[in-house]
């Protein structure tokens, strides 16, 4: 009597799990998950749309906080203050000369720094003015035009504007 | 069967977790976006693609950069033309579906080492056909 409960115990306990249902799922839902999946989050950006004259009124009037970026430094200039010039050359130049891209990677985080610093500067100075005009070149790279208004945002001055080098 | 059940069970955990219900707009195919500290989240409308050698309006080839290099011409007439029938049709859409299709905005994906030129042009061009908002598409870093 007791040996058949015990072969009865057995035989409920070596039964398999039925997942097959479960993988079913699984198999549908993971193909769902992988094509609505972001791996790469975006953001933008917001500016106005160039062609504005206003804006242009509006600057000439104003503080006028411009950031020219050349290809060896950031120069920063508004009425009624001095030009600061920051070299951004130490990325570029330590790669030149061979050393580890370690040391040019630190060497420019520094000088963007020092960008950040300067425009926290000048934003405290002036609390009423939240513009900034980015000044490129012809051949300046996007990425560089980005780098400065990131700094700018982080420093307070999130209207910015983009203008070409020797535009009024 | 139960190590393959495991591996599911992370996977689904992992694609979940990276799941978002909205609609998102992707980067164009052979365009490496600048990274930039903005949070601010993309809306819709029309993405105008730079790559290192071609415009795009949506996945729609639009003209070959070194078209670019033979003129001085600030207002690219292909770019234009495209963004005036893009904008018709989506007017269209909107009115159809009584809806505010956001008209005047574009965002701009721009690949990270395009020249400001090319970039200059193309602002111009989006401002000269009526768009009062542009955006320009990153990828997000914290």
């Amino acid at each position: 009597m007791a040996r058949r409960r015990l072969r009865r115990f057995r035989e409920i306990v070596e039964s398999d799990l039925e997942i097959l249902p479960l993988m079913n799922l699984f198999v549908v839902l993971i193909p769902m998950l992988l094509l609505s999946a972001v791996f790469l989050e975006l953001s933008v950006i917001h500016m106005a749309a160039p062609g504005g004259d206003e804006q242009a009124e509006v600057e000439k009037e104003s503080f006028d906080l411009a950031v020219h970026i050349s290809e060896t430094s950031w120069e920063i200039r508004a009425r009624n203050i001095e030009t600061r010039v920051i070299s951004r050359t130490e990325a570029g130049m330590v790669e030149a000369d061979g050393s580890d891209g370690m040391t040019s990677a630190i060497d420019f985080a520094t000088a963007v720094g020092r960008l950040h610093a300067a425009l926290i500067e000048i934003a405290v100075d002036h609390p009423e003015n939240k513009a900034v005009r980015i000044v490129s070149q012809p051949d300046t790279i996007y990425e560089d035009i980005i780098e400065v208004m990131d700094a700018s945002r982080a420093a307070g001055l999130p209207e910015a504007s983009l203008q070409a080098a020797g535009q009024s | 069967m139960t190590s393959m059940m495991d591996i599911l069970v992370v996977l689904l955990l992992f694609l979940i977790k990276s799941f978002v219900a909205d609609e998102q707009m992707n980067p164009a195919a052979g365009v490496t976006l600048p990274e930039s500290t903005s949070q601010e989240r993309p809306e819709d409308s029309v993405v105008v693609a730079i790559t290192d050698s071609s415009i795009l309006v949506g996945e729609d080839w639009v003209m070959d950069l070194t078209a670019l290099d033979d003129s001085e011409e600030m207002l690219l007439i292909p770019l234009a033309d495209h963004l005036r029938d893009v904008r018709s049709v989506r007017e269209d859409i909107a009115r159809l579906q009584g809806e505010d299709p956001n008209l005047g905005r574009v965002t701009i994906q721009g690949d990270r080492e395009i020249e400001f030129a090319v970039l200059q042009r193309v602002m111009y061009t989006i401002g000269a056909e009526g768009f009062e908002e542009v955006s320009l598409a990153v990828i997000r870093t914290t």
